[in-house]
């Protein structure tokens, strides 16, 4: 990397709340015309950097330039070429302006000329498609329009760099596309420098560099590419359906870093090999000394993700490859109920609830078995929480019907609410409180009282594992540690459906996997239902079921495996053309192939004539002397949820249909 | 990207000021703040906090109970001072009436009271007074005193009569007492300019008090941090949508002081005018200090609260003179703006003075607002740490 097209230089940068490290000895530079993506959980010290470089923040070490000037010497000679977002949704938006009063505040707060502004905003708002609603006050748009409002004020300037904090977090999938094709076009266009923190890790697969952080240090730094080829070979993937014992064994397998249950399948992260060694061979052999065969683990080889690439590193510094707890056994509290059969918990029958003319719910047909982890998902606004309100009875139904758990919503309310689990996504624990008065808190609230309650809390203490931690203040644990006893709260009064609101949103990936593993762990042997409601696609893909819900329909609902299937079938496989030349070869393809879009460096998009579309690809690129590497990719649950929903938007259209 | 030049910064400074106009028009609870409690509060203390003692519940105790007595009895209840609530033999029962409250003064007068003064004796009447408010008993004891006094010199009149002597009797000393520029003595004329200045100490100093703290609390402040705006041009566009508005309650109270409260006003309406929009800018300032200096809307309102009205409802001539308090009062009373708008406020209503004996206090209160607004500028960091 040559210092002359360095736009943004971090060198190490560390940074002290009185007593708290936020970031220690932190050093990166992004070039000119580059995406680096700043990764990690909550509390990695993203923000911190972020701050300090767009000159909010003082730091104790380190020096920071933007553009060759000093960020911490002379902050505000930077702030004419900075755009930069806070994080939150919208949070630099006034809420009582409309779309168009807050578009005009930021011409005036930066000066700009009256053209440059005219020909800006009109291609921002197409982009964005707020066009029709200049007139909304900015408190009214949904998270996902409110977002790209933000971006907009952001980009109105023109800035050369951009700061965005966590741009994506709590935004649907529909309005992130949207997002960052918005953030490709300004950058191949005017070479703008981008730095972006997310906690979302496949997200950052998108950026063209990455700086993987975790409690302030920097743990891994690089292309997407050079970090996943760290791992190659040493993730593997098989059946998670088969017998309980064939998991135990993988479990107590020496060559095993990490374990990840997603849905059906199993995701294995291995030890680095000895020299010479594969590691799926090294596993084949074991397995087979455990009379298990590879075919019957229907073993294939995994693309390694960045979220592998975390595990690795923070397992891997800990010097301890078990160190992923496993939860201990849950049977201590099966003996207080049988495990019912097989039955629907949750039957709706046209269940609709409207606001006025506003149909919030519109006629949702729903099944769920008990033990199954069904997911919801939608744009901010799709019905998502009033559905899960009208299930818990405590949002009235304007017509159909609903049972859950046997009882009538409306005349069953008061027994169901012992039955129900609930916890949210911002966990309302009472951070003033320890893990266990929280735990008590709850437990006196569901009528819980004196042995009866020492106990559960015993119990889900061992479980979750809280000995150490059930005497400190909720305030001060770590978030992974804040969201098990948030659960653990929720299940005190052993519910047999629990609903979870993006459980695991900003927790690291190995506080998440245990997360998971937890409620796995409910469902099969407590045959305990779980109703998930997220935005993000890591909690999506550990569902049985998944529920796209748009406007207040539910879309479609079925196994994330048949989803993508289905989205294949409609509108063919994932065709992605990875090339140095990039962007060049975006401008080449996008004439032709309307529908391809931008995944980090890589272009792509659903092809009906997968070979074709790949002649066609080859054909032009190397018309114009551009290497490239053409593959049909699996579609992932974000993609397939995109298909559906566009589909349906496209079908309401032609149907007419508002909205 | 512009060179910062005067006429870009007017323009920055214009964004801001659009911007808080419009968010305070759109926002019922700021609104209710910058023009509702204001003049609620001025109905609420202007009816409520008058210092007037008048018709106060009085008992007699009367055992003789015979033409003199009752006469006597009379000289006080035909006064609006006083309000009979009973009259009794028995001097238990009106001590029973005056530990319950339902009186504040007993006269007790002896069971030979009309004997007594026949006889030309001098009769002994006691007076028991309430005394658990202090300028009440002390107002009690003196209307009780006077009206005692004028009986007796009717009864030195008549009693000269009766020997038969000239009844033009002059007492050796008369007073004549003229009352300047309040004549009827009624506290509403000092109240309610009083009130003007408490007003407008408290409403602009919290509306002021949450501008910048919200941004804080909100996220936006990062906006303003983020961009090339300069800190001053950050404080007037704060400033003067926020002046404007406070400009306005100035008129508002000005107008219900003379239209509803009858208030009398004899001086210069310039003059009061443009000490008010310079009182206000002061106090939109002192305001927006405290809020650079806190980080929530609530600490802000508090730290406002008790730095603000606190010391100008206690100090700066509210209630009792400025030159009767102690060395320390004094001295928080020059320290606070109120002071110096209090003399000029109720200078303006009640004498017809000319600018020259206000300017002190102008120079004053200019040169507060200067402070607060470079302090202001001062603490103003474009960043969070």
């Amino acid at each position: 990397m040559g210092d002359s097209t360095a736009v943004i230089q971090v060198a190490g940068l560390a940074k002290r709340y009185r007593k708290t490290t936020a970031v220690k000895d932190v050093s990166f530079t992004v070039e000119k015309g580059q995406i680096l993506g700043l990764i990690g959980p909550d509390g990695a010290g993203k923000t911190s950097v972020i701050q300090c470089l767009s000159g909010v923040l003082s730091a104790n070490q380190g020096t920071l330039s933007i553009a060759g000037i000093d960020c911490l010497a002379a902050p505000e000679k930077i702030k004419g070429l900075i755009g930069y977002m806070p994080q939150g949704l919208g949070l630099n938006l006034y809420n009582s302006l409309s779309v168009d009063e807050n578009i005009q505040f930021f011409r005036e707060l930066r000066a700009i000329p009256e053209e440059q502004y005219q020909r800006n905003r009109e291609r921002l708002l197409e982009m964005t498609r707020l066009k029709p609603f200049l007139d909304r006050p900015a408190e009214k748009l949904s998270g996902g329009m409110r977002q790209k409002l933000a971006l907009i004020c952001t980009l109105l300037h023109l800035p050369d760099v951009l700061l965005l904090d966590e741009p994506t977090t709590g935004v649907d999938p529909i309005s992130r596309r949207d997002f960052w094709e918005i953030i490709h076009d300004i950058v191949s266009e005017r070479q703008v420098t981008v730095l972006l923190s997310t906690a979302y890790l496949d997200e950052a697969e998108r950026c063209d560099s990455i700086v993987m952080m975790h409690a302030g240090e920097v743990i891994a730094a690089g292309t997407p590419q050079e970090l996943a080829a760290e791992l190659d070979d040493r993730v593997l993937q098989v059946s998670a359906t088969g017998p309980e014992p064939v998991l135990a064994s993988i479990r107590e397998w020496q060559g095993l870093q990490s374990l990840d249950q997603v849905g059906e399948r199993c995701r294995i992260l291995c030890l680095p090999p000895a020299a010479g060694t594969k590691p799926s061979e090294a596993f084949t052999d074991y397995m087979s000394s455990r009379q298990v065969s590879a075919q019957a683990l229907d073993l294939q080889p995994a693309r390694p993700s960045l979220e592998d690439v975390f595990v690795a590193h923070m397992t891997a510094s800990r010097e301890d490859a078990s160190a992923e707890e496993t939860p201990r056994a849950v049977a201590a509290s099966n003996r207080h109920k049988n495990i019912p059969e097989r039955e629907s918990a949750v039957t709706t029958r046209g269940i609709s609830c409207h606001f006025g003319d506003f149909k919030a719910v519109d006629r949702v047909d729903l099944a769920i078995d008990s033990g199954e982890i069904f997911g919801l998902l939608g744009p901010n606004g799709a019905g998502k929480t009033t559905l899960i309100k009208m299930l818990c009875g405590l949002q009235r139904i304007t017509s159909g019907t609903a049972r859950v758990l046997g009882c009538d919503v409306l005349t069953g309310k008061k027994a169901l609410r012992h039955r129900i689990g609930y916890m949210s996504q911002k966990f309302s624990l009472y951070r003033d409180l320890s893990a266990r008065e929280n735990m008590a808190l709850y437990g006196g609230l569901f009528g819980l009282a004196n042995r009866e309650l020492e106990g559960r809390i015993g119990e889900l203490i061992g479980q979750f594992q809280l000995d150490k931690f059930s005497q400190r203040r909720v305030g001060s644990l770590p978030l992974g540690m804040r969201q098990r006893v948030a659960l653990a709260c929720a299940l005190l009064h052993q519910p047999q459906l629990l609903f979870l609101d993006e459980p695991t949103s900003g927790v690291d990936p190995i506080a998440r996997r245990q997360f998971w593993r937890a409620i796995h762990e409910l469902t099969q042997r407590q045959g305990v239902t779980v109703i998930v409601s997220t935005h993000y696609m890591d909690e999506a893909e550990h569902c049985h079921r998944l529920g796209f819900m748009r406007e207040g329909r539910m879309v479609v609902a079925d196994t994330p495996a048949a989803l993508k299937a289905e989205a294949v079938t409609r509108d063919g496989g994932l065709i992605a053309v990875m090339t140095e030349q990039f962007a060049q070869a975006f401008r080449l393809l996008k004439p032709v192939f309307s529908e391809a879009i931008y995944y980090g460096r890589r272009i792509q998009w659903q092809s009906r004539n997968m070979d074709s579309d790949r002649r066609e690809v080859e054909k032009i690129l190397s018309g114009h002397g551009i290497e490239a590497n053409v593959e049909e990719l699996p579609l992932s649950v974000e993609e397939a949820f995109v298909n559906f929903i566009e589909h349906d938007s496209r079908r309401a259209r032609v149907n007419g249909e508002t909205g | 990207m512009g060179k910062p030049g005067s006429v870009i910064s007017l323009q920055r400074c214009r964004a801001l000021i659009v911007k808080e106009t419009r968010e305070l028009l759109r926002d019922p609870i700021y609104l209710g703040l910058a023009f509702f409690v204001p003049m609620l509060l001025l109905q609420l203390f202007g009816y409520g906090l008058s210092l007037d003692v008048k018709h106060l519940p009085i008992v007699f105790v009367d055992p003789d109970n015979n033409a003199v007595s009752r006469d006597y009895i009379d000289s006080f209840t035909h006064s609006e001072y006083f309000e009979l609530v009973s009259v009794t033999r028995d001097a238990a029962e009106a001590r029973d009436l005056m530990q319950r409250g339902t009186a504040r003064v007993i006269v007790e007068l002896p069971p030979d009271f009309a004997r007594l003064l026949t006889g030309g004796d001098a009769a002994e009447v006691s007076v028991h007074i309430d005394g658990s408010f202090p300028t009440r008993a002390e107002v009690i004891e003196s209307y009780v005193t006077t009206i005692n006094a004028l009986y007796n010199q009717q009864a030195l009149r008549a009693y000269v009569e009766d020997f038969g002597l000239n009844a033009d009797l002059a007492m050796p000393v008369e007073l004549r007492v003229s009352i300047w520029y309040n004549p009827t003595l009624e506290s509403i004329n000092m109240i309610v300019p009083g009130l003007l200045v408490l007003i407008l100490m408290l409403f602009p100093a919290i509306l002021g008090a949450l501008l910048i703290v919200r941004e804080k609390e909100d996220g936006t402040i990062f906006n303003l941090y983020c961009s090339p705006i300069a800190r001053w041009e950050i404080l007037a566009g704060k400033a003067v949508p926020y002046i404007m508005v406070s400009f306005i309650d100035f008129l508002l109270i000005f107008a219900a002081s003379i239209l509803q409260f009858g208030v009398h006003f004899v001086g210069s309406f310039l003059v009061l005018a443009s000490a008010a929009l310079l009182y206000c800018t002061c106090t939109i300032g002192l305001g927006l200090l405290f809020s650079i200096l806190t980080r929530t809307q609530l600490a802000a309102m508090l730290l406002t609260f008790l730095l603000t009205v606190t010391p100008a409802f206690n100090y700066s001539g509210f209630t009792s003179p400025v030159a009767s308090m102690d060395e320390l009062g004094r001295l928080i009373a020059h320290a606070i703006p109120a002071t110096y708008f209090m003399d000029v406020v109720r200078g303006s209503y009640l004498k017809r003075l000319g600018f020259e004996y206000y300017a002190g206090d102008i120079i004053a209160l200019a040169i507060y607002t200067a402070a607060v607004y470079g302090l202001c500028l001062a603490m103003l960091k474009k960043r969070i740490g």
